[in-house]
This record gives C-alpha cells, structure tokens and sequence, in this order.
C-alpha cells in the first residue's frame, strides 16, 4: 500500500500537495509500518488561506478529502512555509509547536505520531 | 549551564518520539498547570480547578489513549514502559499529586492493554471510552479497611485478606466489598480495575481476580475525599460495592493470569512511584537553583556558601542515582529478549520495590533539605517547597509502605523463606 | 516600461528579475540540482487572453537561464506544470495575490513532486514575489 485514496470530489491543493508527500513517503518501509498501525483522523489548515484537508488514518488505509470533518483526533494549523519546513523534516511539529510556529489541538500523541506520514526522510 | 535536562535519561534508550512527548507535557504544564499550582490544595475536595486539566492531559495530550491499541482509538506507543516514565517525571515536576491522577486512570487497565497479554474483547468494550472526546476515568482499587497492605503482600499473604469478593452467578460477577484510598475514587473514576477473591481465604493464586466495574454499576458507593497532608489533585474516597453484578467477561484474563498481569501492573507502579520522585526532585532541584543564585548573603550569593553548596550537591546527587537505577530497570524490563525475565516476573517486582523505597526516600531527603536551607521561605506556600514537602510522603506509604518494600527487596535479594 | 503578459519580453524581464535576486538565489541553490526543476506555466483563456498560452521557465541552482513562450508544450521536458486561467493569473503577476495560496486553494493545479515543493518552499514564494518587482501591462485591461 502506497497509494492514498481520494474522498468525495476533487482536492484542493493542500489536499493533492498532502496526499502526495504521504504517497512518497509511504514508500519508507519504516514510515509504512508506522503508519499500518494508525487509526485516527488528522485536520490540516493552512492558516493563509484557511484551506482545510482531512486525512484519515486506518490501519493501512489512508484517506484524503477537502474541509475538517468534525471532532478530528487530532488538528494543526500552520502557514505553508511552517508546514513545508515540517514536511521537509527541516522544523520537528514539537519544537514548531513549543516556538508557536503551528497550533494543535486533539490528542496530541495521535498529532505526533500521525505526523509522521507527512515527514519526508529524503 | 545544566539544566534538569542534564540529570541522566538515556538518549539511546528514550525515543524522539517519547522525548517529544516530554516536552510537550512539560510546556503545557509551564502554561497550564504551574500558573495555578498553589490553589489546588483548595481544591481538594470539589476539582473545580483539577478536573478541566485533568481532561485537558488525558484527552487532549492522550494520555489515556497513548496505550490503548489502534484499533479501539488509541495511540499505541510502542515504548510504553520508557513513555509511563517520561510522562510521570515530567507530570510530577508539575505535581505529583496530579501526576497520580493523570497517570493511575490507565494503571488498572495494564492488565488488558499492555501487549502481550491484551484482552481485546474488553479493549474493544472500554476503549472507545478511554480514547473518545470526553473525559473517562479509570480507578485501580485495591487497599481494604482490614488488610491494608497485605493485598500488596501478595508474595506472602498470597490474597487470604482480600475480603472484596466475586461470585459467579450464571452469567455474571457479583461484587461485595469495601475499599479505601483508590487514586480517582469518589466521582471522579467512571471504572474501577477492582481486586477480589472469588473465594475468600483462599491462597491459591487462581482466586486472584481482577474484575472491571463501572462506576455507575448499581450497588457501587462512593464517599467523600479524604482531606489530606497533599496530593490534593488526586482524589481518594471509600468505595462500597454492594451486590455489583457485571458481565463474567469483566473478569480480566481468568484464574493465575489476573494474578501475574497484576504483578506486571504492581512493578510498572513502583517505577511510575520512582519516575514521581524523579519529578519532584528535578523541580526542588529548580526551585533551590534559582533561590540559591538570587540570594544574596553576606555579599555572596547563597549557593557560593560552602555549607549550601553541600546540600545542593547532595539534591543533586540523589536525582542522579535514583535515575541512573531507575532507567536501568525500566531498560531491563522493556527488554526481556536481552534480560530474559517477562515483565510480570514475581523477581521484578521485589527488586522495583527497592528502587522505590531508595526514590521515596531521595525524595523525602531532597525536600527536607531545601527547606533546611531556604528556611522558612521553604516552608512558605510561595516557593512550592513545601508543596513537594507534603506531597512527596505518601509515595513511600503507598503499595505497601516502607516496611512491605523493605522486605520485598530483602526477599529477592536474601532469600528470605519466612519475611 | 511596462512589458506585456504574456510576451517573450515579458519573459525576459522575469528572468532579469530572478537573476538579480539575492533571495532567489540564495533559497533556491538546491532546487533543479537534483531533479528536473523546470517549469511549464499552461494560462488558459480568459481576463482578455484569447487562446492558451504557454509560458517555459527554466531553473537550477537559484538561477534562471530560460524563459519565453513556446507554442507547443511537448517541446520541453519540465518537471513542475502548472495551469490556470488568465484571470487567475493577473493578480499574481501584479503582487496582488500569493501564488502559493492559489496553488493551496486549488485555484493552480500544480503538477510535480510535491515534497521538492516544500523542501523548496522558501525559493517558490521568492520565485513568485518576483513578478511583483517589474512593471506588467495585461490583456483585457
């Protein structure tokens, strides 16, 4: 499994830019494990524009769709820059959330560890 | 300069992850809690104050989640052992009182969630709740207004006080009993891990239960907060359990298996009691740093005296050793494919009770001694000196006390065949 | 002077623009190093523009060395492609509107790989203020 499935109508653009940096990212076996064992739901905002994605998390499956869903397990917003430096691996969410770079809400642990998937280790 | 940061954690065997973790913890508590440390004694009886942070910490930060398999909501930490410890320094620093609450909602539930030996049927049942939006306590019940602590004592009362019983009737458990000092008891668990006999007397290990009770069971009572010397942001009431009837699969793994998973559970307490320890030493150890380097005593700064530098080194001293054992353990234990040993292990637990009894003692000496020094600025409310000073004492009575630890370390380590 | 978008002129002057940028230069020495980092603009019809425009830019190592209008998109190998209409257009061109919020919107599809987007984050938004830094006349207006 490396491909992330589209839901409901076409994405946005932070949809497709999110969708394929799992993709990608996917293709990391240690990544992949990590992301076979996630159930949950994840809220991404782009504070600019205020653009939202949702990506869903289960078990191996993931899912991407436009807008939040309501009650996410877990949400963050950030602006582009902040969430290409954390995508890119270049900001750590945690220090970006300690510097209040980014804003989270949810259950952070969920936040931390579904986070991963949009980490790149290239 | 170091910081508490410097005091040893084993990078190479805490994870990032975990690290983070810690971190995050440690920030929210900076805005969160310490803003408002010094009215929970206050609030002692009715959490006003308590309940929003606790929620805050064990829903929004997930901590009750962090443990609970993935696929009932929760998180799944990998490390889990290194993650209870992390997660208990960093709360304790906060307050341990607090720590206690935060981290003895999910301890019950070890026995069911911790892998190998989890019970899916009830994680299934539970889960949800414990990994859902609203907040969902759990409460370990195990002290007896007779016994006190020989259920701990299990290595030699092997369970014949237990007088809270479960009898099988078709289909269902029906509990009798009374208990005391439960960390979340009163309103504040919504499921109590309830230890019982279901034959009372008895010393066979197989009549060891642990049952799951909801606290909204009929027949469950509850009675009003002890008021205490501190531990104010932890709860504990009686709890009566008159004729509780609960479903047969509450029991949690059956005859012998709720015995050695609760043993697994017991060890896990004794290095969350010492990781608590760590905490609260890491913060008197903040607390006497800044005190020592602002003032000022005839024209030095007090740490530069020979005899205040004595004590500080000795605080510090006491946080070094008691991590350095206490992370070895936690090593050990995470890794029986290296040590051999299975984390229920009976050996575990008697050698985690002398790693407690050493940390309650540190910890007891640590406050002690930044009082003697800050004199009666320590025993003032102001500096939290006096804080740590009161809740700290009860972490070597808890699980037995001093005396049950004394000995079970002797008996690991000696031998002892009548002790 | 004002130069036209779209126009080979105007093309010229973006890469003047790019090339004496020191922002450029200096966040975008990785980008193309590794990869292609060509881009291919498609500007649809539409805001006074009557047929669709390609626009070809070619960058590596925070510089630019090509730039102009091509008539057929086959012609060049780009790794990034990016369309939208005219309209849309404008107001980035002007400075009047972030390019990377329209590509978050969904307003630009961008095609390409994406993580060399965010790893290049900083270089694509120095890239797209630089359209703001010389004087555009447009279509329709």
């Amino acid at each position: 499994m490396s491909r992330v499935e589209i839901i409901g109508e076409e994405l946005n653009g932070l949809g497709m830019t999110l969708k394929q940096i799992i993709e990608t990212n996917l293709k990391v076996p240690d990544i992949k494990e990590k992301v076979g064992r996630l159930k949950g739901s994840l809220v991404v905002r782009e504070k600019q524009s205020g653009i939202s994605s949702t990506i869903i998390f289960d078990e191996g499956d993931v899912g991407v769709q436009n807008d939040a869903i309501e009650r996410p397990a877990a949400f963050i917003e950030a602006g582009f820059l902040e969430l290409a430096d954390i995508s890119s691996g270049r900001l750590g969410p945690v220090k970006a959330l300690l510097a209040g770079k980014i804003k989270a809400k949810g259950n952070l642990i969920k936040l931390l560890k579904m986070s991963q998937a949009l980490i790149s280790r290239g | 300069m170091p910081t508490i940061d410097d005091f040893i954690r084993p990078k190479e065997w805490v994870s990032g992850f975990v690290s983070d973790l810690g971190r995050v913890i440690r920030k929210w508590g900076e805005e969160r809690y310490i803003p408002i440390r010094q009215q929970v004694d206050e609030d002692w009886k009715e959490h006003k104050i308590v309940e929003p942070l606790l929620k805050e910490v064990l829903v929004d930060l997930g901590i009750n989640a962090a443990f609970f398999p993935a696929e009932v909501g929760g998180t799944d930490i990998p490390d889990p052992l290194t993650c209870v410890t992390v997660v208990c320094e960093e709360l304790a620093r906060i307050d341990a009182g607090f720590c206690v609450a935060a981290i003895c909602s999910v301890w019950g539930m070890v026995p069911i969630i911790w892998k190998p030996h989890r019970n899916m049927e009830l994680c299934e049942e539970f889960g949800p709740k414990f990994c859902g939006p609203e907040l969902f306590v759990g409460c370990h019940v195990m002290t007896e207004p007779d016994s006190g602590a020989d259920i701990e004592n299990f290595g030699r009362l092997q369970g014949k006080t237990i007088k809270t019983t479960a009898t099988l009737d078709g289909d269902e458990w029906i509990i009798n009993g009374h208990k005391l000092w439960a960390s979340n008891s009163g309103k504040v668990g919504d499921l109590y891990t309830v230890i019982c006999t279901t034959n009372k007397g008895s010393t066979d290990p197989d009549d060891f239960a642990l049952i799951l009770v909801p606290a909204d069971a009929k027949g469950v009572s509850v009675g009003n907060p002890y008021q205490k010397c501190g531990m104010s942001a932890d709860i504990n009431t009686d709890v009566w359990f008159e004729n509780v009837r609960v479903p047969k699969r509450y029991r949690m793994h059956g005859p012998g298996d709720d015995l050695k998973y609760w043993r697994e559970a017991i060890t896990y307490g004794s290095i969350g009691s010492t990781a608590i320890c760590v905490g609260v030493m890491k913060n008197v150890y903040e607390i006497i740093k800044k005190w020592t380097s602002e003032r000022v005593i005839a024209g030095k700064p007090l740490k530069e005296h020979s005899i205040v530098a004595d004590m500080l080194s000795e605080v510090t001293i006491l946080i070094e050793s008691t991590s350095a054992w206490m992370w070895t353990l936690v090593r050990e234990i995470s890794r029986p494919d290296i040590y051999g040993w299975d984390p229920w292990d009976e050996r575990y637990l008697l050698k985690t009770r002398g790693l407690s009894l050493f940390a309650s003692n540190a910890v007891e000496r640590a406050c002690s001694r930044a009082m003697d020094f800050m004199g009666s600025y320590g025993y003032a409310r102001e500096f939290d000196i006096e804080k740590h000073y009161r809740d700290q004492k009860v972490i070597g009575l808890w699980m037995g006390g001093k005396t049950l630890k004394t000995l079970e370390n002797a008996r690991y380590w000696y031998n002892l065949e009548t002790l | 002077m004002a130069v036209l978008y779209p126009s080979n002129e105007w093309c010229q002057e973006w890469k003047k623009a790019i090339n004496s940028n020191e922002v450029i230069e200096e966040t975008g020495k990785n980008w193309g190093v590794d990869f292609n980092g060509n881009w291919l603009f498609e500007v649809t019809p539409g805001g006074g523009l009557d047929k669709t425009t390609y626009l070809y830019l070619e960058a590596k190592a925070g510089k630019c060395s090509d730039s102009r209008l091509i008539d057929d998109p086959s012609e060049v190998d780009a790794g990034f492609f990016c369309t939208g209409s005219y309209e849309l257009f404008k107001p980035v061109v002007k400075g009047e509107q972030d390019f990377i919020e329209g590509v978050v919107r969904g307003v630009f599809k961008l095609k390409g790989d994406m993580t060399k987007i965010m790893l290049n984050a900083r270089f694509i938004r120095a890239v797209a203020d630089s359209l703001g830094t010389f004087e555009s006349e447009f279509l329709g207006e």
